[in-house]
């Protein structure tokens, strides 16, 4: 029977693990912060990434040859995302929930508005919306990342947007 | 207010959000380390495992007996989680099917989509299509269906017992007769479920499930993930390929993914014989393909054909439902994707252009 405690990622090849090594030094950071924006909270977004990276590292010679990690990488993370949300994972952690004291209602500011409103959204929307308005992505881009039609990646965000207009209109009438 | 004003107005609340939260802190990196334990009771449930597992071995023929769920009632199917959580799956040495240890003894290894799992060699591969067909299995078997859809097994018949997998994204539901137990784990892009009737030995589910592992490449040798799902490239496979000139191909294995969540393996199969010889001929003759539409939007449906040559495999991406065009290509020049290669290929005539092309 085989066993769980393999827990060490090993590429075939040295050069090949130095060279996922040192993407990753470079782009960590920045597929941190998307993991987080999309999942809204350090646990998810730690596991999401995790299995990014699983599902990256195995092929990453072949998908850096095309120049594509970084959006392969996002796609892997926005698929993770998914796929926790429709596996009903879609709690809150409590921790990272902004607090607003109901007596000070009207000091709600859009961008708090905005944030509570990407808690709500699909994680597909949700990715949309991180790559339109964190990245600044063309939808062209967006639509290649999330891996569906430009058209689509367009009525996730413009979906979004439309969600916080209405928002926008319930907190101040 | 303008409805343009509004919508600046909430684009720059979504940038102003995202730029608030700069600072806060990020997740860790943890490349080849083990995640680490959000419920810390997970642990104490492994520990647990492990001493069920150790006091087996120091008495055999406890191991069952422990291990075992408590037994439904008569003309009662029962369902229970696997003893060892996904969570703690995350990281296991992800290797070839190919390079898989040895199974144990009366084992072997299957696999679906991106996981194996070792399986009592003398469960036959079945594919059953029809859980309420009059004819169902009536010994163990491996049922050996990879599509979506919800699985609904047994049908409210009593089956042996069998193992079957699905998207973890699915839900599964067994409407078996009779007592016994079912048991499922996710891992991958995949969750393997169990059924064990009352009558077979209880363990055997929780070895199957404790047996899987993540593989990079099937038997057949497509790798689970590939960089054909992957859109907006119009190079192809490397090395390129010359179809027109195409020669000496020894085999060819073709392997199906579906574009999505996972975006994984789907299935392979072996093309031999005439339908090979139909294949070459086919790939030969397919003329370049005119300017297609969207290349970042390929379709859900893509196969890699690897053809086995005394050069090497050779591969060549076909994407048989793309918005309007559909192609192939073994190189920097799409070809079209003719009704003679799509009829070699076994793929499905569809209604926006592919595999209509004589």
């Amino acid at each position: 029977m085989t066993g769980w405690e393999g827990t060490i990622v090993r590429a075939p090849g040295a050069e090949r693990d130095d060279d996922f090594t040192a993407w990753l030094g470079r782009e960590s950071n920045g597929l941190a912060r998307f993991a987080l924006f999309v999942t809204g909270n350090r646990d998810d977004a730690q596991d999401v990434l995790q299995d990014a990276l699983a599902a990256i590292h195995p092929q990453y010679d072949q998908v850096a040859a095309r120049g594509e990690v970084g959006a392969y990488a996002r796609r892997a993370i926005s698929n993770a995302a998914v796929s926790r949300w429709r596996k009903g994972r879609r709690h809150v952690v409590l921790a990272d929930v902004d607090r607003t004291d109901p007596d000070h209602a009207d000091q709600v500011t859009d961008s708090v508005l905005a944030w509570r409103l990407c808690a709500d959204l699909p994680p597909d929307q949700r990715a949309a919306v991180v790559l339109r308005f964190y990245e600044d992505r063309s939808f062209a881009e967006i639509a290649d990342i999330l891996g569906c039609a430009e058209a689509t990646a367009r009525s996730h965000v413009h979906r979004a947007v439309a969600k916080l207009r209405t928002r926008f209109e319930g907190e101040r009438p | 207010m303008t409805r343009d004003a509004g919508t600046d107005r909430a684009e720059q609340a979504f940038r102003d959000a995202f730029a608030d939260h700069l600072g806060d802190p990020l997740p860790e990196v943890m490349v080849g380390q083990r995640r680490r334990p959000r419920r810390p009771w997970l642990w104490a449930a492994v520990a647990a495992v492990v001493l069920v597992v150790v006091l087996a071995v120091a008495r055999p023929g406890t191991f069952s007996a422990l291990l075992a769920p408590a037994a439904p009632s008569e003309g009662q199917a029962t369902r229970s989680a696997a003893s060892l959580p996904s969570d703690l799956s995350t990281f296991p040495v992800p290797v070839a099917f190919a390079a898989l240890p040895a199974p144990e003894p009366g084992w072997r290894w299957v696999s679906a989509r991106d996981v194996a799992a070792q399986v009592p060699a003398a469960w036959v591969d079945r594919r059953v299509t029809d859980w309420c067909a009059a004819e169902v299995p009536t010994t163990p078997f491996v049922d050996t269906w990879t599509g979506d859809g919800n699985p609904a097994y047994g049908c409210g018949k009593a089956l042996p017992a069998f193992v079957g997998v699905h998207p973890v994204s699915d839900q599964t539901s067994f409407g078996v007769e009779g007592p016994g137990q079912s048991w499922s784990r996710d891992m991958g892009s995949v969750t393997l479920s169990v059924w064990t009737p009352g009558s077979t030995d209880q363990g055997i589910g929780q070895k199957i499930l404790m047996s899987m592992r993540l593989i990079t490449e099937d038997a057949r040798g497509c790798a689970v993930q590939t960089a054909a799902v992957t859109s907006q490239h119009t190079s192809g496979p490397t090395p390129t390929t010359d179809l027109a000139t195409l020669t000496g191909v020894d085999s060819a294995v073709l392997c199906q993914y579906q574009k999505g969540t996972g975006s994984t393996l789907l299935t392979s199969s072996v093309i031999g014989g005439q339908k090979l010889t139909d294949l070459v001929s086919a790939l030969r003759a397919a003329p370049p393909e005119g300017p297609h539409c969207a290349l970042y939007y390929l379709g859900t449906d893509v196969r890699v054909l690897r053809l086995h040559t005394a050069a090497g495999i050779r591969e060549v991406f076909v994407y048989p439902n793309g918005c309007n065009e559909n192609y192939l290509t073994a190189g920097a020049t799409p070809r079209e994707l003719t009704s003679a290669v799509c009829q070699a290929l076994g793929v499905a005539p569809t209604a926006n252009g592919g595999c209509t092309k004589s």
